[in-house]
């Protein structure tokens, strides 16, 4: 089965614009053959279109011959499971430009690891600490605390007369 | 039939009574048991030295005596578990008692109540779960007597 990279590809190495060897040569041929008929038709002033139909069912027949699959068409589509149209969509997201899908993918990804710290991050528990009454014989009550961190504990100082 | 329907009637009115009635003493015990712990450390002016069973306090020890005191060297430690109105204590070196009283938690913020005892002096403050103060301030050996009191609710 060929994807739409693959077939980009055939599609410029046929019109001399990317390697050929790195592309189907079945799917060269059939796209050059292709743009010289439709080169011919413009150069000769034909009214009638190339017969498309039939070269896109050539190549379907070969594509079915090397894959053994029949090529989907929509009712065979809305057959398929869920989780393989979606995997197939994430598959094929990231098509000639990944990084329009890496990038918010990674982002992604980044946000819900900085999520996962932040929350398993050691929460160390509040001294704040409310002192509601305090009462001695003799000497002096001091109570030291600082109200802008939590983290520090009151100290009730008992300076002795 | 009448007479039914007014029994049930009846019934159904004084429902609600009887189901406050019935839920207001087990809210009144419904505060869990709590774990206090009281270390008793001599600090004073000297060489730095840091007891070994004080290390996990160390950073509050700094935050908060380092300016006063280098030497930190633990007396005692008690941890018990305590029920609403219990209470805990240890007797310090100076001869007197400490007391620790866990009394419930607050309705609203569930806030630890505690009332302390030590000789003629009394105090009574509210703390979070798993919080920690000190009472401070008792000569002893060239330096004072620092009481850590840290409480934690225990789950059921």
């Amino acid at each position: 089965m060929f994807g739409k990279r693959s077939r980009l590809r055939a599609m410029r190495a046929a019109d001399g614009e990317a390697d050929i060897r790195k592309a189907d040569r079945e799917e060269v041929e059939s796209f050059r053959g292709l743009s010289e008929m439709v080169r011919a038709a413009e150069s000769h002033g034909q009214g009638d279109p190339p017969p498309f139909e039939t070269m896109w069912r050539g190549v379907e027949g070969r594509l079915e011959d090397a894959t053994g699959q029949v090529p989907t068409n929509a009712h065979e589509k809305a057959e398929k499971p869920w989780g393989s149209i979606i995997f197939d969509w994430i598959r094929n997201l990231p098509g000639d430009r990944p990084v329009l899908a890496l990038a918010p993918a990674g982002a992604l990804l980044l946000a819900i690891v900085l999520g996962a710290l932040w929350f398993l991050r050691p929460v160390q528990p509040s001294n704040e600490c409310f002192v509601d009454s305090y009462d001695v014989g003799s000497g002096t009550v001091i109570v030291d605390q600082d109200y802008d961190d939590p983290q520090r504990p009151t100290v009730i100082w008992l300076e002795e007369g | 039939m009448r007479y039914i329907r007014t029994k049930w009637s009846r019934l159904l009115m004084v429902a609600p009574f009887i189901a406050i009635c019935l839920l207001a003493p087990s809210s009144a015990h419904a505060d869990p048991r709590a774990e206090l712990t009281i270390t008793v450390i001599h600090a004073k002016k000297g060489p730095p030295f840091l007891h070994n069973d004080l290390k996990p306090m160390w950073k509050i020890l700094k935050k908060t005596f380092l300016d006063k005191y280098g030497y930190f060297n633990m007396v005692q430690r008690r941890t018990s578990e305590v029920a609403n109105l219990g209470r805990t204590g240890v007797k310090m070196p100076d001869g007197r008692r400490f007391t620790a009283i866990y009394k419930g938690i607050t309705p609203n913020k569930g806030l630890l109540r505690i009332a302390i005892e030590y000789g003629d002096f009394r105090t009574k403050v509210r703390i979070h779960d798993g919080g920690l103060f000190f009472q401070a301030g008792r000569r002893y050996k060239g330096g004072v007597l620092l009481v850590a009191v840290h409480a934690r609710l225990l789950k059921e």
